[in-house]
């Protein structure tokens, strides 16, 4: 549908051939040629002083013996693989994996589906109330995450929590005043996910709206006029229409929600038991509260890996169903 | 023209990123000594209050250029800060650390080496063992005890008046039939605890098993073994359940002691009784005076009478960085807050333990601090390994009392935690 980059012209076998240039012009021409690596030079200079640097040291990391005192000694043994083989022979590993899968899904699958029904929300509603509700979506993306789930713990606190009180007053669930969410595991993932979901919303349902006000209204006139309804409308217009940038948004979610460390410290630690850890959780205890920071690089490569392969069969597979154009 | 200005701007630009880069990576290690002291204190001590100013008072009289600041941190994930921060080119020069958190310190290299100067600490040689014994690494010594703490149970004595107990409990099962009569006193109150106990309370958990005679390690050679699973452990773990179940409310089985704060609780009149360290007592007057002014204290009692359970050694040490510039500076500040007369008056203000029982005010004793010195005669010390500060920082013994007061299988539980301990303790990462 939308056309990435331009196809280059077909060559023909024989060049025309070129007149003789003078000295000026050749210059011109490799100042031209040269120009877009200029123009990238900045952002990848950039992108190997932020990001290229720690991943290589995490990568040395990942194959050392590194301890406490190494921090003070800078003594490190040379270890090879076995930190990933520890990693992968434990199934603590294999555990946190899956969960974080489901955690993933959960929260990609409900973030999609939300935003999408709020990003047509805001299509349909009158002028003010889209004004608030862009403004309410705003303020929640730029609530800082930590914040957000101290006082998502306080809500949902047993005996002072609010929502807990709320709860017990709509009489529904019967009381819930001292109901103590984060002792169960599911419960606390509940809890989590809906967190994430809540604080990541903003940025799909606007991403989707901005995507939805640039399919031309005459589209849903004819169709209105073959006598489409409301769903094969979504069915057969904005949703292939949106195809390349809803892609690219599941994309960047898995990878948010897989990396997603804050909820997850800040409102369990990855407790009760260990039922709450996901991979960002396991990379940092192994590192930061049993102080083997090798072990912990060990991890945080993995899931490195992990989120490339999925990134890269993702990618090919929009490719194969024509979703992306190259 | 035009082409070469563009060409000039990304040229500047790309130099102006990487001088900035190379920024980044230069960092220098100064040893030059300084004239600013940077202190890290915990919440709950002394540099936490007021009366740190006599101690930078006394300093000053010795160093009248240096500048000393004293900066408060929070005791979650201290070790992870504590770690990074003391392996910075620019440390904290002291730092307050907890004192079964100082072994992962002294074994890592993190505090710069103190046996010289032992001597020239005030009555060093009867520093309290359950605070000395952490402070050394292969009999070298890398700290200094900075205050002991115990905890004591502080009631309401109203609500034992309303409930007609006229005393506090003089065993456990006195303490247990005490909690069921205080139970059917205040039915009105919902979510009433006769004893507030937070599920994940594991310092007040262990003494259940230490009465029982349990111990959490045996070491030889160097090698720990965990023992949860010992007979008299798991009769305490029992024990435990029992009394966490019967005295607090059923929401308190997952939580600790800050989310709810048992604080709040205990001055919303919400619980009889809650199990305090001495700051708390402080905490509770905040919120609510009255109740504060109405509380008593006991010794949280035994099985037997006259044999309360033995608490947990606890309290703090002070330590200076291996990479401070300032060691000597560092080591006078040290003195003196260890010496007699800051500790008198730490204890008389925020009542905790000196580190000599020597240097405990000999009147005007606030009820809270008899106590608490008296509570401490009967203690036991937890594993001093470096292990058992992993076990604190992933909050490990706090899941696990949790998960034995909510009905886990306890020998099932106790093997798992065996395993998981013994691999805590025993863990060698990195060169030693």
């Amino acid at each position: 549908m939308t056309s990435l980059t331009q196809a280059p012209e077909p060559r023909t076998a024989t060049p025309p051939p070129t007149p003789p240039r003078t000295g000026q012009e050749v210059r011109a021409h490799r100042i031209a040629r040269l120009t877009p690596y200029g123009l990238i030079v900045p952002s990848v200079i950039a992108f190997v002083a932020v990001l290229g640097y720690p991943l290589v040291r995490l990568a040395w990391l990942s194959v050392q013996d590194f301890g406490p005192r190494s921090l003070f000694t800078g003594e490190a043994p040379f270890v090879g693989i076995d930190n990933f083989t520890r990693v992968l022979g434990d199934s603590d590993f294999w555990f946190t994996l899956l969960r974080t899968l489901v955690v993933s899904v959960g929260c990609v699958g409900s973030l999609m589906i939300i935003g999408f029904l709020l990003a047509s929300l805001l299509r349909q509603v009158s002028g003010w109330a889209r004004v608030m509700l862009s403004v309410c979506l705003v303020l929640v993306w730029a609530m800082p995450m930590v914040s957000a789930a101290m006082i998502w713990r306080w809500l949902f606190e047993p005996q002072y929590g609010v929502l807990n009180w709320v709860i017990s007053q709509l009489g529904i669930f019967g009381d819930f005043s001292a109901h103590d969410w984060f002792s169960s595991p599911r419960q606390a993932l509940f809890l989590i996910i809906a967190l994430i979901v809540w604080k990541g919303l903003p940025f799909v349902a606007l991403t989707l709206y901005a995507a939805m006000g640039q399919i031309p209204d005459d589209l849903y006139e004819a169709a209105g006029l073959d006598g489409a309804g409301r769903w094969s409308m979504a069915r057969h217009i904005t949703l292939p229409i949106l195809g390349p940038v809803l892609a690219v948004l599941v994309l960047l979610e898995v990878i948010w929600s897989v990396n997603s460390f804050t909820p997850f410290w800040v409102l369990t630690q990855g407790g009760p038991d260990g039922g709450t850890t996901t991979l960002g959780v396991y990379s940092y205890l192994e590192a930061f509260t049993r102080n083997d920071y090798g072990g912990g690089a060990a991890i945080a490569i993995l899931t490195v890996v992990l989120l490339a392969a999925l990134a890269v069969l993702y990618v090919r597979r929009l490719f194969a169903q024509g979703e992306v154009e190259a | 023209m035009k082409r070469w200005k563009t060409v000039g701007v990304i040229g500047t630009v790309s130099a102006a990123l990487l001088s900035l880069a190379a920024c980044g990576g230069a960092g220098s290690s100064g040893s030059a000594p300084t004239n600013d002291l940077t202190v890290w204190m915990m919440t709950g001590g002394p540099g936490d209050n007021k009366i740190i100013d006599d101690v930078t008072k006394e300093f000053a009289k010795k160093h009248p250029d240096v500048k000393v600041k004293v900066e408060v941190q929070q005791w979650d994930n201290i070790v992870t800060k504590l770690t990074t921060a003391l392996a910075s080119d620019d440390p904290p020069d002291i730092v307050e650390m907890g004192n079964t958190q100082t072994p992962m310190l002294t074994a890592s290299g993190a505090l710069a080496e103190l046996t010289a100067d032992k001597a020239d600490f005030e009555s060093s040689d009867k520093w309290l063992a359950g605070l000395a014994g952490p402070s050394t690494f292969q009999d070298k010594l890398y700290a200094a005890p900075l205050y002991g703490g115990t905890k004591v149970v502080m009631y309401n004595k109203k609500m034992f008046a309303a409930a007609g107990i006229d005393k506090p409990p003089a065993t456990v099962d006195e303490l247990l039939a005490d909690c069921a009569t205080l139970q059917r006193a205040h039915t009105s109150i919902p979510n009433f605890s006769p004893l507030y106990m937070p599920g994940q309370y594991w310092f007040a958990g262990m003494p259940f098993l230490f009465g029982k005679g349990g111990t959490i390690a045996t070491e030889s050679d160097g090698k720990w073994t965990a023992t949860m699973s010992s007979a008299e452990n798991q009769a305490g773990l029992a024990e435990w359940k029992k009394f966490q179940n019967a005295c607090s409310t059923k929401s308190s089985i997952g939580a600790n002691t800050d989310s709810p704060d048992q604080d709040q609780i205990f001055a919303d009149q919400k619980a009889a009784m809650i199990y305090v360290k001495a700051w708390e007592a402080g905490a509770v007057a905040e919120i609510n005076p009255q109740v504060a002014k109405d509380a008593g204290y006991f010794i949280m009692p035994g099985y037997q009478s006259g044999s309360p359970l033995p608490v947990i050694v606890a309290g703090s040490t002070i330590g200076v960085a291996q990479n401070s510039p300032n060691k000597e500076m560092a080591v006078d500040w040290l003195k003196i807050i260890t010496g007699k007369t800051f500790q008198q008056t730490m204890s008389k203000t925020i009542h905790q333990l000196p580190v000599v029982t020597d240097f405990l005010p000999t009147q005007g004793m606030p009820e809270i601090l008899k106590l608490g010195a008296q509570a401490a005669t009967v203690s036991r010390s937890l594993p001093s390994t470096p292990g058992e500060a992993t076990l604190e920082t992933e909050s490990y013994n706090e899941q696990f009392f949790s998960k034995i007061a909510k009905g886990s299988d306890i020998a099932d539980a106790a093997q798992e935690y065996d395993k998981h301990a013994t691999e805590a303790f025993n863990a060698q990462s990195g060169p030693r």
